[in-house]
């Protein structure tokens, strides 16, 4: 029996002329204690998919069960760590964290709610920053905060939705390790959602790709049997590693990446009326300056597969 | 200091508007001084001068336009309107003091004549003209004979028609301070006196160069050219005979507190006794007063009762009725507007939290707020005083009716940029927050007072700041027409009055409202900036 299951989801936006389906047709089964990583476009949908794994969207069609238990609404047994941290700025790290805790561990004494806090922000190492505001910290100090946050939650599942996708590349790779390490003490379930393959394989036991949108699902889903701790610098030559990305990166180029070539999307195109220069200025009819009136249009975009 | 807490110094400096002096602190440092001497010339030196060529330009200006007030004050006229103003506050400390020395005198007095009353109330406060008492009774009149003489000397002597009469006047002073005060009068004052009198006589002749019948083209533009001449020549001596007159009642004052100050302590004190004693006194008459009239009333007759009544009257406490100084009329600005800002926000902010919550609340009050936001105090105020006149009447209010009436007026003009900047502020709640308080399961009140009004609070605070800045503006003409005792009705009784400080007085109304406006708006700006927290994430 799965852990997380997802059938037959569907999710679209709008309605009559104007809807658009994001997903359809999604089928995911997680095991407990499993470290899954979805993998696709930007745009495909991927937030979309894991609002709806958080319950802070409701698919249109099909179920999204947590434990055999239709997801109905958000809950701290799916922690969330957002793409843009989303900690509070007014509160320091501190009061960032133990505002979740204290939330969620009402009937806990103030001093082991305390301890909690201070243990999760140990675990990301971040204990001499306990007393500074979000604004004092570097980007991927925040992230740890985040990830502190969601962690002290004690939830069922951890959802990442592109954590590290708005850090450099060099603070991403420390923060990858980190975070693998954190999974390695207590295996808890989690779903990542990256556009980064490589990412995917370094962390995840399983990989999956998502199609382009719109109208994204899910594609085959691909194991990832290295032994871990998997070494950043080795793996490349790994010829497991290299079969798994051709295979992802084949999936997203050909057959996935397919649904894209009728993506309709809005433009603004600059829709210029020239000067005038027939007409003589003077003092009260000056010249007519050209015109910009930015209309806006509609375009097609074909994409070789 | 480190160098954190310095920068902290710094930016707080920036805050309040005070930036002006980091490259002084810089340059005394010996940071870069040619950068901040640059920073220097573009931030101090050039503002200076702009208020320079300003000022220059002003008193340029201002004499060349002749009211029926006289020129229109230049910046002289108006620096010492401003020192009559604050001489007037100090003056009427000084009457003060005299009301309460007569009120003592005339209590003192009642004692020892109705002294058959005083025996019949068994022991009270010692209230004897006791040689201490009198002594120092004494010692405060003779304080004020001189201050009463130093006070009138000016008025003595510039009515003299010439420097040998006024001489003889001051001479007849008893007072070396007064025959000093005297001397300076007819040296300085007198002059002005004179030359501003045979200007006016000169100007009586003026209606000569009214044009007439017959006149050539080259009489009437020599008529028309002496005319003004004339009248400019009258409205500048008259100007330089105000600003005289001022600085010499400055300068009386000036001693009359000295010669106050200089009472010494032990007498006042024996004042301050007389004074303690004497309101020990009053429940005490008051009492034997009820017990006589209820004795009266069960047939006993007493036989100085009329007396009593007197020493009743004379021993109840009465507020000395002072006059408004120009001080309490500030005080009084403010606390309206501060009233009325205080009503404008508690109705402002919960209702800008609910249109920020809820679309359909919001779709609901917009046309409202667009309606009612740009409506003039002008058009508030006359039904606001209709419907408060209706609503709240009593005997004895806690506030003033005019005070009540401007502050909803002000309340009602500032209510708008809270309103609308809180409910942009609460809806444009970053939506990640929102979901963190969703995941969460804050409850309703949480999610408000945790997460929401946070995040607005920068806005809020925004709005707040203006909504002050459109209260204070709203104030005076609010108070102009509400008669609320603040530097709105200064202004409408500067004006009323049409005395020859009239324009000056105004002006100094508008650099007092305009500087109270700018602290007011720093302040704001300070607190908006303590509540914004750094970048937004």
């Amino acid at each position: 029996m799965a852990f997380l299951e997802l059938k037959n989801v569907e999710k679209g936006f709008g309605t009559g002329s104007e809807r658009t389906e994001i997903l359809t047709d999604i089928n995911l089964d997680i095991k407990e204690g499993e470290f899954v990583a979805i993998v696709g476009y930007s745009g495909s949908g991927k937030t979309t998919l894991i609002s709806l794994i958080a319950g802070l969207l409701h698919p249109d069609i099909g179920t999204v069960k947590l434990e055999d238990e239709i997801v109905s609404e958000p809950s701290p047994d799916r922690a969330i760590v957002f793409q843009n941290y989303s900690l509070l700025p007014w509160l320091n790290v501190f009061e960032n964290v133990s505002l979740a805790v204290d939330q969620i561990f009402p009937s806990w004494t103030p001093a082991k709610r305390r301890e909690q806090v201070e243990k999760y922000i140990g675990m990301v190492n971040l204990t001499p920053a306990l007393l500074k505001t979000p604004a004092e910290l570097s980007g991927g100090m925040r992230q740890r905060v985040s990830v502190a946050r969601a962690l002290a939650m004690e939830p069922k599942i951890l959802l990442l939705d592109e954590p590290l996708g708005a850090l450099d590349a060099l603070t991403r790779a420390v923060l990858q390790d980190e975070i693998c390490h954190i999974w390695e003490r207590d295996k808890k379930t989690v779903v990542l959602i990256t556009n980064d393959v490589d990412e995917g394989i370094l962390m995840a036991d399983r990989i999956i790709p998502l199609s382009a949108g719109p109208k994204a699902s899910l594609g085959k889903s691909i194991p990832v049997n290295i032994p871990r701790p998997r070494d950043r610098k080795e793996i490349n030559n790994n010829p497991e590693y290299r079969r798994i990305r051709k295979e992802v990166i084949d999936y997203l180029l050909g057959e996935g990446g397919k649904k894209r070539d009728s993506l309709e999307r809005a433009l603004t195109l600059p829709d210029i009326e020239p000067e005038d220069l027939t007409h003589q200025p003077t003092f009260f009819t000056p010249r007519r300056a050209p015109k910009r009136r930015g209309e806006k249009k509609k375009e097609n975009i074909e994409v070789a597969a | 200091m480190s160098n954190e807490a310095f920068n902290k110094l710094l930016s707080f400096l920036r805050t309040i508007r005070f930036g002006w002096v980091i490259p002084f602190i810089l340059l005394a440092r010996g940071e870069e001084p040619k950068v901040q001497l640059r920073a220097i010339l573009s931030g101090v030196i050039v503002p200076l001068l702009a208020i320079g060529i300003f000022l220059f330009g002003w008193n340029i200006a201002s004499k060349q336009i002749v009211t029926k007030f006289g020129t229109v004050p230049g910046p002289r006229q108006v620096t010492s309107a401003w020192g009559s103003l604050m001489n007037e506050i100090r003056l009427e400390k000084i009457k003060k003091e005299d009301h309460f020395r007569r009120l003592r005198e005339k209590r003192l007095g009642y004692v020892t004549k109705y002294e058959a009353v005083i025996n019949d109330l068994g022991p009270i406060p010692d209230l004897k003209p006791s040689p201490k008492n009198t002594e120092a009774l004494e010692t405060l009149s003779a304080a004020f004979e001189e201050i009463e003489e130093l006070l009138e000397v000016s008025n003595k002597v510039s009515i003299a028609p010439d420097a040998d009469t006024a001489k003889k006047t001051v001479e007849g002073f008893n007072f070396e301070s007064s025959r000093t005060l005297g001397a300076t009068v007819v040296q300085s004052l007198l002059p002005l006196e004179l030359a501003y009198s045979s200007a006016e006589q000169e100007w009586n002749l003026a209606p000569k160069y009214n044009p007439v019948e017959g006149d050539t083209e080259e009489i009437l533009q020599s008529k028309s050219a002496l005319k003004s001449s004339r009248s400019k020549s009258l409205a500048a001596k008259k100007a330089d005979l105000l600003i005289e007159r001022q600085r010499i009642t400055s300068l009386a004052t000036d001693q009359s507190v000295g010669i106050l100050e200089a009472v010494p302590s032990s007498t006042r004190r024996t004042l301050r006794k007389i004074d303690a004693n004497a309101s020990a006194l009053a429940p005490i008459l008051s009492e034997k007063l009820t017990r006589v009239l209820a004795d009266e009333a069960a047939g006993t007759k007493y036989k100085n009762k009329a007396k009593l009544k007197i020493m009743n009257k004379n021993f109840s406490e009465k507020p000395y009725p002072g006059k408004d100084t120009y001080v309490s009329q500030i005080l009084t600005s403010l606390k309206t507007v501060f009233a009325g800002f205080i009503i404008a926000s508690l109705i402002a902010i919960p209702l800008g939290v609910v249109c920020g919550l809820n679309k359909t609340i919001n779709n609901a009050f917009n046309p409202l707020i667009q309606i009612f936001k740009p409506v003039s105090p002008l058009a508030w105020l006359p039904i606001v005083m209709i419907v408060v006149g209706a609503l709240y009447s009593s005997d004895d209010p806690m506030f003033e009716i005019s005070f009540i009436n401007s502050a909803i007026t002000v309340a009602l003009c500032s209510l708008w940029p809270t309103l609308v900047n809180t409910a942009l502020g609460v809806a444009s709640t970053d939506k990640d927050f929102l979901n963190v308080a969703r995941v969460l399961k804050l409850s309703w009140s949480k999610k408000i007072f945790k997460v929401v009004l946070p995040a607005a609070l920068p806005l809020i605070f925004t709005g707040l700041r203006l909504s002050l800045g459109v209260g204070w503006m709203v104030l005076i003409a609010a108070e102009m027409l509400a008669q609320n005792p603040g530097l709105g009705k200064f202004v409408w009784d500067m004006f009323q009055n049409g005395s020859s400080e009239t324009l000056s007085m105004i002006m100094v109304a508008v650099f007092t409202i305009g500087i109270i406006g700018f602290v007011l708006d720093t302040v704001m700006l300070s607190l908006q900036q303590l509540v914004s927290f750094g970048e937004a994430i």
